[in-house]
């Protein structure tokens, strides 16, 4: 291919992860660069988040260029490696305001740059709800009554037209989004003031409040033809008022008649053809069940968690179609192949299992927070419970390693009065699943539920159906039937014996004596009506079970759950990057994880899929199958380790250290960090970074950092002379971090040795260009040796850049003030500089 | 609920518990993917003779929906679920799945393993029956083994005498093969003036009522089977006024015109499959229900040409005759349930008739 005919893509990367978002559109960027790439695409990727993989893999990124995510930056990228085309559609919204920007300078005429998955009037529309109002109102598309004002009259003047409540919301934030709902001129004249404040352009919206209404998510997916399918249809538990991303999500909708489905269906795809978006787009819709209506209340033409949602419960490889879109193809002639039939691209996914998606809250981390569940987003992670029933999904969804049935929170709700358990339906809190059961469980009927909950009654009527069988558990101790029930509709061993005042293991026991065994199912996006394969499974207890073990050398690489504070999705980084390093290893690996937005989840890193909960029956019950060569167990999950031992026959297990309770090291002298690799005999350097000093209280914090040090030879000689020592002090080879306190008269003192925390060796892999994952899990398996290593630092240590990194924290966003500390990291944030 | 089994023809032997009429039934098994619209699926009367099993495993998630049947009197002979919904009435009106099912007298049964149900059927690379009964034993596989299900289903669910349908737009006859609502639901949408004929209307009848156009509806069973006075009544109707034709329809369209129906090793019922418009070139999805179809390389092209195929089976699922008006469908143009993108087939058999032109007088 000559120069001229090699197409670029320019990505636009999500930047740190936010509370709206975890790792899902680096998960997604995986799959839609290495499909690019190998449509003969020159990738090049522009982000600062430093725990994104998608950059650092050689199979989808060509150039990865790690800076602030600025219109002067992506103008500079431009310059240097002229694409053809830019993709802003796994970055999230800002990336559409991003390229708004860009566009606006000039560049992507000038250089004949086009824009892969929507025109430029749709990037408009998108960034500005009135210009999509506009479009909206000419097909005749019911909306609500939306207006921009900068004053409180106009504002007034809007509210009394549509009725209170009404929301307001600031027109281009400054920093975080403000969003309220109000339901008097009183709280009006507030959140107008407010909201006027945060905006740059000194507005606001108003817009009219369809709280109550039922939230109905539709997922579709368009070709350059005009090809378009409707990939799912999720319906939110929750009603309007509670943010899509805190509520529990179903998939496929339960209670939607399909003619209503269809009526939705066809708006949808109105529009999508209106904005002639190729890729995928998903619509928020608010239904009024009683009247028969529906209002189009998001549209969202990019990546996100429903993406994520969609393509884990339906098996349907959404980013792996949209990659050969962007590269020019259409639906028709995508070949899927990897198991998957013919015209499988072009065929809307149909499930014969029932998903649901459950909010992980950080309140256990940040216990200042209000808990009431409001417009805003709250939660921070996300849990996916896939089941042959409603009830055995959510059982399943809710068995996160952060939540669970037999969790504090779980337990709380059977202690608060009848008084505050109504103030709950009402005003609903975090976890609102465990007051609605709780709810069933004190006799509350389900008309009753309905209307102060306005959550149809199809889901209490489920809720009832797990509170009977409870009920029936709790009465009968130790029966076979009862169990059987259980098993069937997706009761953990756990909780199972919670009610019969047993253990778990004799629970499991049982199972073992009566042959009550699981059996998975793949997730296929025919129902069945094909043999094809998408290589994913979830467990259920029926007749038959489709999957068996791997074959070739086994690695199970488990997984640490939802998202949470802590490490953040650094965890996925590492894990998913020891996964691709074992694969290039000649390993096989099968991944098990319950969060949907996991890089484990992806089939760019696992051959083989298993959404399941990260409890121990589920896991044992995996390894027990796959009888897998090698487990990698996070260290969160290390009490399962004994247990994993016994049901592997040859297997070995590796802790991977993925500590998310990193202590907590705040100093008010300077504090360094000696970094390197033991491998048992020598202490090789990965370079010393220095903390920089926070605002807080002019302390040293181990959340924003330099690499390298800025040290004299003479000092740096010290620090390092003081690592080594203190390293060779150890007998476990491995990656590892010595604090040291610099004193003012360069005099050091080691604080503190520990292994390498994994933020750091996110953000260490970026700044040193290595593959510290790789490194680690080669070492672990004794597959490295020093000189390797020193080779490649050699390679790479030319650099003359200095690297930042910054962690980011959910406060603001949660409206909390508290301090920065390594155990409530949610992202960050780096940068190179000359 | 009562234990209740689901046996198969090859032995295979499927435990799950009674739901709807508890009577013993016998039925050819198909499996329908559809995600939505279980109650308009039940009460098709192309189900006649069969009994379905759902891929969706919730079913029974609402109330039933007085406005939304397929037709009066449901024939479907079986209803085979993994989960019947659990069901509290909000309102006394309310009746559940199950109720309504019991006074239809429908059997169902619940808390199978469909998905493992689905792959038999699809190994099998046949037609399968099966049978709901109390219990599973050789009595059971024997009366299912002995049973022998009528082949004269049209006659069985098609209405026996004419009724109208009336309207103010254009007049046509619909040939009831076993009518769906949704097909009325359409024509009604576009005003027209209905006159339903039993499937043994001659060309005569047919044309003495002066129709701008003739529907020829869907309906279950075998083309085969339906005595050949329907081919003529088809050729000869089809030469003198616009001829639209669904499903059981469309195949008997197919046999007047000289091409070949064959019986599908495995049923096709879904709304998901990608259906391609060869002229246009454009891809649609829409309900089908096909336990025949059209052979493909049997069609006789002075007479018909293939306007739709399934890219998946690529099955015949369009066609049009070369010299009169006259097209039909293998697919569900009306839906109920099912994507409305090719409800347009309507409107084409509209223009068909307005370009002929009729009586302008009429209002």
């Amino acid at each position: 291919m000559s120069d001229e005919e090699k197409k670029t893509a320019l990505i636009i990367g999500a930047g740190s992860n936010n509370l709206q978002r975890g790792a899902e559109l680096d998960t997604a960027a995986l799959s839609v660069l290495t499909t690019m790439k190998q449509c003969g695409f020159h990738t090049v990727l522009i982000d600062d988040n430093p725990f994104a993989l998608t950059g650092d893999v050689k199979t989808a990124v060509d150039d990865n260029c790690i800076m602030p995510l600025t219109t002067e930056n992506i103008n500079l990228v431009i310059q240097q490696y002229r694409p053809t085309v830019i993709v802003p559609t796994l970055g999230g919204r800002r990336a559409f305001h991003l390229l708004q920007s860009v566009s606006e300078t000039g560049v992507l005429t000038e250089h004949n740059i086009s824009i892969a998955g929507v025109p430029e009037a749709t990037v408009r529309q998108v960034n500005n709800a009135v210009l999509m109002n506009q479009t909206l109102a000419k097909l005749q598309v019911p909306t609500k009554v939306i207006r921009t004002v900068n004053n409180f009259q106009d504002a007034r003047d809007m509210a009394t037209e549509v009725g209170y409540p009404v929301i307001v919301r600031s027109v281009f934030p400054r920093t975080v989004g403000f969003r309220k709902i109000v339901q008097d001129d009183d709280e009006l004249r507030e959140a107008v003031s407010r909201g006027i404040q945060l905006s740059q352009s000194g507005q606001v919206l108003v817009q009219q409040s369809l709280a109550g209404l039922k939230e109905i998510e539709i997922t579709v997916i368009r070709d350059a033809s005009g090809t378009m399918m409707s990939l799912g249809i999720a319906e939110d538990i929750d009603p309007i008022g509670i943010h899509a991303g805190d509520s529990l999500t179903v998939l496929p909708a339960q209670t939607l008649l399909d003619r209503q489905i269809q009526d939705m269906r066809n708006t949808s795809f109105a529009i999508t053809r209106k904005l002639r978006i190729v890729g995928v787009n998903h619509l928020q819709f608010a239904f009024d069940a009683h009247h028969n209506r529906f209002y189009v209340i998001k549209i969202s033409p990019y990546f996100d968690r429903m993406a994520a949602m969609v393509e884990q419960a339906t098996g349907y490889p959404l980013a792996r179609v949209c990659g050969y879109l962007y590269a020019g193809q259409l639906l028709r002639d995508i070949r899927l192949d990897h198991g998957m039939i013919k015209h499988s691209a072009v065929t809307e996914p149909v499930m014969d299992r029932t998903a649901v998606r459950v909010p992980v809250f950080p309140f256990h981390q940040l216990t200042n927070v209000d808990q009431r569940l409001i417009t805003e987003k709250k939660s921070i992670g996300t849990s996916l419970g896939i089941g042959r029933s409603f009830i055995e999904a959510l059982i399943k969804g809710v068995e996160d390693p952060h939540l669970g049935w037999r969790s504090s929170q779980a337990d709380a709700i059977h202690e608060i009065s009848d008084e505050q358990l109504d103030q709950f339906l009402i005003h609903p809190q975090a976890n609102r699943i465990f007051s609605l059961l709780e709810a069933i469980r004190r006799g509350y009927s389900c008309r009753e539920l309905a209307e102060l909950t306005k959550i149809d009654t199809y889901y209490f009527n489920q809720l009832g159906r797990l509170d009977k069988l409870q009920k029936d558990l709790s009465q009968n101790p130790g029966s076979i039937t009862q169990l059987k029930r259980a098993k069937y509709w997706g009761m953990s061993d756990q909780w199972i014996a919670h009610f019969w005042q047993s253990q778990p293991e004799e629970v499991a026991q049982l199972e073992e004596e009566n042959d009550i065994q699981r059996t998975y199912k793949e997730v296929d996006p025919s129902a069945g009506q094909y043999d094809q394969h998408s290589h994913s499974f979830y467990a259920t207890f029926e007749q038959k079970n489709e999957s068996q073990p791997q074959e070739g050398k086994r690695v199970l690489v488990i997984g640490t759950g939802a998202r949470h504070l802590g490490n953040g999705t650094a965890n996925d980084y590492c894990l998913a990057g020891m996964a691709i390093e074992l694969k290039r290893l000649g390993y096989v690996p099968v991944t098990v994880d319950d969060n949907p937005n996991s890089l484990l989840l992806s089939d760019q890193v696992a051959g083989k899929r298993y959404v399941e909960p990260l409890i121990k029956e589920s896991i044992l019950a995996i390894v027990q199958l796959e009888d897998p060569q090698l487990v990698l167990l996070p260290s969160t999950l290390a009490g399962y380790e004994d247990e994993i031992a016994k049901h592997l026959q040859h297997g070995a297990i590796q802790v991977i250290p993925l500590d998310d309770q990193v202590e907590d090291v705040v100093s008010s002298e300077p504090l360094l960090e000696f970094n390197a690799l033991y491998d048992g005999e020598y202490v090789y350097q990965l370079g010393t970074t220095a903390e920089l000093q926070s605002n807080h209280q002019m302390s040293y914090r181990t959340v924003a950092k330099r690499y390298p040090t800025t040290l004299s030879a003479d000092d740096a000689a010290k620090v390092t002379a003081l690592g080594e020592g203190k390293l060779r002090e150890l007998s476990k080879p491995g990656l590892y971090q010595v604090l040291v306190k610099e004193y003012p008269d360069s005099r050091f003192e080691v604080t503190l040795c520990r292994p390498l925390p994994v933020t750091d060796i996110a953000f260490l892999s970026k700044a040193l260009r290595l593959n510290l994952p790789a490194i680690e899990i080669r070492m672990d398996l004794g597959k490295y040796s020093g000189k390797l290593l020193v080779d490649s630092m050699r390679q790479t240590s030319n650099s003359s850049q200095a690297a930042f990194y910054r962690a980011l924290f959910p406060f603001k966003a949660l409206h909390i003030n508290e301090q920065p500390t390594a155990a409530k990291v949610m992202g960050a944030e780096m940068q190179f500089v000359e | 609920m009562s234990a209740r089994y689901l046996i198969l023809e090859d032995g295979s032997v499927f435990a799950g518990e009674g739901f709807g009429s508890p009577a013993v039934t016998f039925g050819g098994l198909v499996f329908n993917t559809s995600m939505a619209g279980y109650q308009e699926i039940i009460t098709n009367p192309i189900y006649h003779n069969q009994i379905v099993v759902f891929t969706q495993p919730n079913v029974g998630n609402y109330p039933i929906v007085r406005n939304i049947y397929e037709s009066i009197d449901p024939t479907i002979k079986g209803v085979v679920v993994r989960n019947l919904s659990a069901f509290s009435p909000l309102n006394a009106r309310d009746i559940s799945l199950s109720q309504y099912m019991e006074r239809a007298n429908i059997p169902g049964v619940t808390n199978i393993d469909t998905r493992a149900l689905v792959h038999k059927l699809r190994a099998a690379g046949k037609p399968m029956r099966g049978s709901i009964v109390p219990v599973a034993d050789d009595h059971a596989f024997d009366q299912l083994h002995a049973t022998v299900l009528t082949n004269q289903q049209v006659a069985q669910v098609a209405t026996p005498k004419p009724y109208p349908n009336p309207d103010t737009g254009k007049t046509i006859v619909v040939v009831d093969f076993g009518l769906k609502n949704g097909i009325l639901r359409e024509l009604s949408r576009r005003r027209l003036n209905v006159t339903v004929l039993p499937y043994t209307a001659s060309a005569d009848q047919i044309l003495r009522l002066d129709p701008d156009g003739v529907v020829l509806s869907s309906g279950p069973g075998d083309p085969h089977s339906l005595k050949s006075s329907v081919l003529e009544m088809i050729r000869q109707v089809q030469s003198q006024v616009p001829l639209m034709a669904i499903g059981l329809g469309h195949e008997l369209f197919a046999l007047a015109n000289g091409a070949q129906v064959d019986r599908l090793p495995i049923e096709n019922h879904s709304m998901n499959h990608p259906i391609k418009e060869i002229m246009t070139d454009q891809i649609d999805y829409a309900s089908q229900a096909q336990g025949y179809e059209v052979k493909r390389d049997s069609v006789d092209r002075s007479k018909l040409f293939v306007t739709h195929v399934d890219l998946l089976n690529n099955s015949v699922q369009g066609l049009h005759h070369l010299r009169y008006p006259a097209f039909s469908v293998q697919f569900f143009p009306d839906g109920a349930p099912g994507p409305d993108e090719t409800d347009s087939i309507f409107d084409q058999f509209v223009d068909m008739m307005n370009q002929r032109g009729g009586d302008l007088n009429e209002r």
